[in-house]
């Protein structure tokens, strides 16, 4: 028989403090003016560069994005999101082109004009790539281009610094206010964790990565405990 | 067919902990399967790191049974084919992590052992992967965190998640030889002790018992002496000896069926014979000997 683990106990069936970017498809915390501004800006023509630490939501980001425009009022799949740690050593952007269409632009090998492409960790792309994206760009194959990076000064030569232009977003961590919601999104009104002990946890690492990993540890203790709520003790035990 | 090569090809390559294991199974006395000893907590903790789709880390000296571990943890998840282990020591630069996952189902857990070996792509490879799903959970094993080369994406997910091993103590030691023998009056405590002390870690010491065990079956005794143990240790130091030369302290080449020093000793180069200043062929195999090695 399958063991239970702390939150299968507590009536979850997944882990409810994931790390992995956007599990639960829940809508976004923090950073609300720049998510807002890259929403407006990714409609349009234009290339759009993303910046911030570790574990501040970049890709969750994206993968929200790509929800939200495949759902869409674009009816068609308009976004092509590609990973450049994916392990291929150079993209292939014609068959993500022809890819992204249906079956018989795929049979016959046509490229679709006018997506929008997201490159995550695009610090690892090599020099070809980038040049290229220009000349997809400029052909009109791609309407605009999202580049998501962890580094907010890479030299992109400049061309692309002069199109990017102010569309330079960086992600920052959460507020207290954000952290308490993001985690009740995640686990209901349950009286287990009250809002002052998630502002404790936040407090003591503000990174929204480590935040999680926080609270999933906090818990896990509190509840091997078999305490009914979690206590300052928890939180002291866990983070010192 | 695919299914059942990929079995064997896991059996021979993949886990080397089962490799390391199937040694015992060559004499009569020490068994492959015994139960987990002294490692219920950290049991408890890799089955939730795994369960809780994290990434964990287990630290411990060699020998400590790290890989002994994951091969218990293997055995949680047998016949499901949700687990994909791989020792990167074993396959070096080969080792592309997007093609051993590749038309595997997604959420897979990954063991990963020796990752001091890892390199930068597949660093980034095992990021992407469980970042997007296909990989669950990740396990990784090595002797040293600090010489492990990962790239800070995985460090900040692996964060906190390290488990330090400790080696067992003694008396948790010889209870996990006694539960490999069937009857465990073979080795009795006395030479378990004494063979105990002589060892550094867990590994030697199950090495040594089981050379043990082959040498009384080879003898045909049935209880094992102090003087046995003896021979058990004498055997490695004698063999770690002869490598050496006695003359000028050089390592020794291996050539033919025998040991040579390359300065001190005048050998056929073919088939290792020594031979006299005065020949002109080898007396062995009549290879013609060069003027410069005469």
């Amino acid at each position: 028989m399958k063991k239970l683990t702390w939150y299968n106990e507590m009536g979850f069936y997944n882990n409810p403090f994931s790390i992995k970017p956007a599990v639960f498809h829940n809508e976004l915390f923090g950073n609300a003016s720049a998510i807002s501004m890259v929403t407006k800006k990714i409609e349009k023509p234009g290339i759009i560069f993303i910046s911030g630490e570790f574990g501040t939501g970049k890709t969750t980001v994206l993968k929200k994005l790509v929800g939200k425009f495949r759902a869409g009022r674009f009816g068609k799949k308009k976004i092509i999101y590609y990973n450049c740690n994916q392990g291929e050593r150079s993209i292939n952007y014609d068959k993500l082109l022809i890819g992204a269409g249906g079956f018989f632009r795929r049979l016959f090998g046509i490229r679709r004009k006018e997506m929008i492409i997201f490159l995550d960790e695009m610090q690892d792309m090599n020099q070809k790539d980038l040049d290229q994206v220009k000349k997809y760009y400029d052909d009109g194959f791609f309407k605009s281009v999202v580049f998501v990076s962890k580094y907010d000064d890479l030299d992109l030569g400049e061309d692309l610094e002069y199109l990017i232009g102010k569309n330079k977003f960086k992600l920052g961590n959460m507020t207290k206010p954000e952290a308490v919601k993001m985690v009740r999104e995640r686990i209901g009104n349950l009286k287990f964790v009250s809002d002052s002990m998630i502002v404790k946890i936040f407090e003591k690492d503000k990174n929204s990565r480590s935040f999680l990993k926080n609270c999933e540890d906090v818990c896990r203790v509190a509840f091997e405990d078999e305490s009914s709520e979690v206590l300052d003790d928890h939180v002291l035990k866990v983070l010192g | 067919m695919i299914s059942l090569i990929r079995f064997v090809r896991r059996e021979k390559i993949g886990l080397s902990g089962e490799i390391e294991m199937e040694q015992f199974n060559n004499f009569e006395y020490l068994k492959n399967d015994s139960d987990l000893i002294g490692r219920d907590e950290e049991m408890k903790e890799i089955l939730y790191r795994i369960a809780s789709g994290n990434m964990l880390l287990i630290e411990g000296e060699k020998g400590v049974g790290k890989s002994a571990l994951l091969k218990y943890a293997i055995d949680n998840f047998k016949g499901k084919g949700k687990v994909v282990y791989v020792d990167v020591g074993t396959f070096g630069k080969r080792l592309d992590i997007a093609k051993l996952l590749k038309g595997r189902p997604k959420e897979m857990v990954l063991l990963v052992d020796n990752i001091q070996l890892l390199s930068e792509s597949n660093n980034k490879k095992i990021k992407y992967f469980y970042d997007q799903d296909y990989i669950k959970s990740v396990v990784f094993t090595t002797a040293d965190y600090s010489a492990v080369n990962f790239t800070d994406a995985i460090r900040s997910r692996i964060g906190r998640n390290i488990m330090k091993l400790d080696s067992l103590d003694q008396d948790q030691a010889l209870e996990i030889v006694k539960g490999k023998l069937d009857y465990d009056f073979v080795i009795p405590d006395s030479v378990l002790d004494w063979l105990y002390k002589k060892t550094d870690n867990l590994k030697m010491f199950l090495a040594n018992c089981d050379l043990l065990c082959g040498h009384l079956r080879r003898e045909g005794e049935g209880v094992a002496k102090e003087s046995d143990a003896v021979k058990i240790l004498r055997k490695d130091l004698e063999g770690d000896e002869i490598e050496v030369c006695l003359e000028c302290n050089r390592k020794l080449v291996y050539v033919g069926k025998s040991w040579r020093c390359e300065s001190c000793d005048k050998y056929c180069k073919g088939c290792g014979v020594l031979y006299d200043d005065d020949d002109v062929k080898c007396p062995e195999c009549g290879a013609e000997i060069e003027e410069e090695s005469r």
